[in-house]
């Protein structure tokens, strides 16, 4: 088998790397393929309590790296998906406990028994960033519509594209629609502009995602939640489908906007914040 | 074509200017330029204190209006500077 390993990464810490990766895996795995999810930030794992799998870990990935046991050995199981596998990290010890050669050979091995490979990869961009790029064939940014968080997703870029790899494509998460709308919060475009990458899809900002969070089951199961709908469309697009983005349905409507055609804009945007 | 962009929802009206948004979009770009261009600050500096020693030779200067800024421009990004000119040196 030859797969495809896609790293996800950010630069900037919370803005949802994690959630990203256990949701895109278990919803790449639901259409029926066989997905291994690599949590990259030895010393920080948490991909393993967000995908509820965190009372099965035996092994680790730096068991696997200094032949303590075999990949296979290390690999959970998922608890519903068959085909969706965890290489979780090790909490006991630091980011130079794995090299990027053995991070590479590891995301090779991978790629011959699975047909997507996710990794987590940890915030910032020393070590850690460098071992979970170090296999990527292809690299997801997530950032949040923050300025902190788009100013670090594009020194993450320069990096991406100095270590070799092609364009990055961006995941904007937590867009709150409504904050948009009233010229509160920078919209897709906005953040699309600045950085110049491809979207690869937006995740509206969702209570869902703290509740499944806090089951261990990721937000794809939950079919009232936008955030797992837009999840599924995002690995529906990995899947080299054409779904189109996600309509947030909080543009102005109709009469709204010919109010603003007309009037000059006598509309409803608040501006209390720019006090 | 602005007439239509704007009933369909694509243009901003022009009351976005100065909203929350549109602040954070303008500080990034400037920021940005500045960490893709990578100059460091003391670069900065270094120019703007010599384009200013250069001018004042010839005309007289409001020194605290002085504004030096590398922006984001359509080809090429730009380092703007704006100078505030008292009167002419005689």
């Amino acid at each position: 088998m030859a797969g495809r390993v896609i790293t996800i990464t950010s630069g900037k810490g919370g803005v949802g790397k994690t959630t990203t990766t256990a949701n895109l895996g278990t919803a790449i795995a639901m259409h029926g393929k066989k997905v291994a999810v690599l949590d990259a930030d030895i010393g920080l794992r948490n991909l393993d309590v967000v995908m509820g799998l965190e009372n099965r870990i035996v092994y680790d990935i730096v068991d696997v790296v200094e032949g303590r046991c075999r990949p296979r050995q290390a690999l959970i199981k998922d608890k519903r998906l068959p085909e969706l596998a965890l290489l979780p990290a090790a909490q006991t010890r630091d980011k130079n406990a794995v090299s990027p050669e053995q991070m590479q050979q590891l995301c090779n091995y991978l790629k011959s028994e699975f047909d997507y490979v996710l990794v987590d990869s940890p915030a910032g961009i020393e070590q850690g960033f460098r071992n979970a790029i170090a296999g990527a064939d292809d690299v997801i940014i997530v950032t949040t519509p923050e300025v902190s968080a788009v100013r670090d997703a594009d020194r993450i870029i320069g990096l991406v594209e100095a270590y070799g790899l092609h364009l990055p494509r961006l995941i904007l998460n937590r867009i709150k629609p409504h904050m948009v709308a009233r010229g509160d919060m920078m919209s897709q475009e906005d953040v699309i502009d600045i950085l110049a990458i491809d979207l690869l899809g937006i995740v509206p900002d969702d209570e869902a995602i703290i509740t499944s969070t806090n089951r261990g089951e990721p937000a794809v199961y939950d079919k009232s939640s936008r955030a797992g709908l837009a999840y599924n469309n995002i690995a529906r697009r990995i899947l080299g489908e054409q779904v189109p983005l996600m309509d947030l349905e909080e543009r102005p409507g109709l009469m709204v906007r010919l109010g603003n055609l007309f009037g000059g804009g006598s509309s409803n945007r608040s501006r209390s914040r720019r006090v | 074509m602005g007439f239509w962009n704007r009933l369909l929802g694509r243009e901003r009206p022009s009351e976005w200017v100065g909203t929350p948004a549109h602040a954070a979009k303008q500080r990034l770009q400037v920021v940005l330029v500045q960490d893709r261009v990578n100059l460091p600050p003391e670069v900065m500096d270094a120019i703007r204190a010599e384009l200013v020693a250069v001018i004042s030779k010839y005309v007289e200067i409001e020194p605290e209006g002085v504004e030096f800024n590398l922006t984001k421009g359509e080809k090429f990004d730009k380092l703007t500077a704006n100078i505030p000119v008292k009167r002419a040196r005689t």
